[in-house]
């Protein structure tokens, strides 16, 4: 944890750019290059650094101690019990987590277990223990939307942004579950030796909404 | 820690050695005894009393009569159960101990942690309070740690959870959005339970009351908060008034603690260097009635090892 510097690891991907977007509103990403192939961005005078994370590992950073904060959608936040603050939302990367299968497909009251195939088995199960009827997880990487078509499972449990990758595989949205957006992380340590920055960075971001 | 040098190891070894023995010397000399637990606690009775470790962690083993018992899991519960039953009144006692504890790892093997602590028993006055904090402060200067000690007092917030009377689904639902620090889930929280505008507005605000006595008792003036926690926030600034204002001493009122039994002052300690907080401690007169009589006790556990890690660092 380098003292004077405040880290901040950013997602790779749209989540990371929209973060970025932000960092330039408040004048404190000007070390970042948008198209440059650069992992490491350092601001030596407004002393923060920016690193470009596999979004699956900006809370492995901060967990760590290596960054000092993080931003990372509430998904990932919901889906891992990790020691880390969960600062304040940041008004981007909304979608919704959404129970979707094949059109009239039952989810609740089944007298059979429901398949479910995910991405996020934690959310799933406690989302499900809530609601009485007993499940089987299935938890797969990626392309999830195949599950139901090829006979893996009866329904999935993914996030939706607009909804137009579900329709293409014939699937609709059957429970919509939660929001969720970004959020900027911490950790408990980094949080309260560099308190005062990071308040304060916290109203910058807050002002540009 | 494991080392695949011998000299690395031997090196740790004797970095250990010496922290213990400075951390020890500095207690002693504060008017601390060094108690030792006893191996092995009854594991029915330990469970039964017990609020603090979680009975699938505990290492079980049968004694030559078939009796189950487990290898001590925690030792301030074995202290009480050891002291408190045969604590005379007004009996003040100041105990450390520096022991290990067993519990199971994520992987089914025997961990075996370290864990150091300090309990002075029978003192409710806020001399204990005191005390207990600069000793925290001692120990961090002793090593030349960058420290910062975060302290509030459960009173506080319990004044707040009576003020919006929620039930203990609710109540629980609050705690752990403190303890994640989560804006937008106390917003939520705050939307959805109805209170009154004064408390929604003083509540909304509640992650930035952290800093120092004067700072928070300026920022509590600027809303009209009800009497209780008022009352509750004052009684916490007499209590601790001679080190409120000290440096590497930080109040936060949103502090809450994983443990039930703390009524009082509550704290802990962080060192750069470390993923989380190295001490943990505060008031818990409640603990000690499962044990007997209920007599005022406050203390803290020292995560030793990462002291040691530390110093190892410097060298």
């Amino acid at each position: 944890m380098n003292d004077q510097y405040l880290t901040v690891a950013l997602p790779k991907g749209r989540l990371g750019d929209e973060a970025i977007e932000k960092f330039k509103m408040i004048e404190y990403g000007d070390s970042i290059l948008m198209d440059s192939r650069k992992l490491v961005f350092i601001d030596d005078e407004k002393k923060i650094r920016f690193m470009l994370i596999k979004p699956s590992d900006v809370m492995t950073y901060v967990e760590n101690g290596v960054a000092d904060l993080g931003i990372i959608g509430s998904d990932t936040i919901l889906e891992e019990d990790k020691n880390l603050y969960e600062l304040m939302p940041l008004d981007f990367g909304y979608c919704k987590f959404a129970v979707a299968g094949k059109k009239g497909e039952v989810i609740h009251q089944r007298e059979d277990i429901l398949k479910i195939a995910t991405k996020y088995p934690n959310i799933t199960k406690a989302y499900f223990k809530q609601k009485n009827q007993a499940i089987e997880v299935i938890k797969l990487n990626g392309s999830v939307e195949l599950a139901p078509l090829v006979g893996l499972s009866d329904v999935i449990v993914d996030i939706v942004e607009t909804g137009k990758t579900l329709k293409a595989n014939g699937l609709e949205i059957l429970e919509e579950m939660m929001e969720i957006s970004a959020r900027l992380i911490s950790n408990p340590v980094s949080y309260r030796f560099k308190y005062e920055r990071i308040t304060d960075l916290m109203d910058k971001l807050e002002k540009v909404g | 820690m494991t080392f695949l040098n011998i000299t690395d190891e031997l090196k740790y070894q004797q970095v250990k050695f010496e922290v213990t023995q400075k951390l020890q010397e500095l207690i002693i000399k504060k008017g601390y005894q060094l108690f030792e637990p006893s191996f092995f606690e009854d594991y029915e009775s330990f469970v039964l009393k017990n609020r603090r470790v979680k009975k699938e962690r505990m290492i079980k083993l049968f004694d030559a009569d078939g009796k189950i018992l487990v290898l001590r899991p925690d030792i301030t519960t074995s202290l009480m159960r050891q002291i408190i039953p045969r604590l005379q009144k007004q009996m003040v006692l100041k105990v450390f101990y520096n022991s290990t504890i067993f519990s199971k790892s994520s992987s089914n093997q025997i961990d075996t942690i370290r864990q150091f602590g300090v309990e002075y028993i029978g003192e409710e006055d806020q001399k204990a309070d005191l005390e207990i904090i600069r000793l925290t402060s001692s120990i961090f200067n002793l090593f030349k740690l960058d420290y910062i000690i975060e302290i509030s007092d459960t009173k506080i917030l319990e004044s707040i959870l009576d003020a919006l009377k929620l039930n203990d689904q609710e109540q629980n639902e609050f705690k752990d959005i403190l303890y994640r620090k989560s804006l937008y889930d106390l917003k939520k929280f705050i939307e959805i339970k109805p209170m009154e505008l004064k408390m929604k507005n003083f509540l909304t605000q509640l992650f930035s009351f952290q800093g120092n006595m004067k700072y928070l008792e300026d920022k509590l003036n600027q809303y009209s908060i009800n009497g209780q926690v008022k009352k509750a926030f004052d009684d916490f600034k007499n209590r601790l008034d001679a080190i409120s204002n000290q440096e590497n001493v930080m109040i936060d009122l949103s502090l809450v603690s994983t443990y039930d039994y703390y009524d009082g002052i509550l704290f802990k300690g962080y060192i750069k260097g470390s993923k989380e907080e190295v001490l943990s401690g505060g008031r818990y007169d409640p603990l000690t009635e499962n044990y007997g009589r209920r007599t005022p006790a406050i203390g803290f556990t020292l995560n030793t090892q990462e002291i040691i890690k530390e110093v190892l660092s410097y060298e």
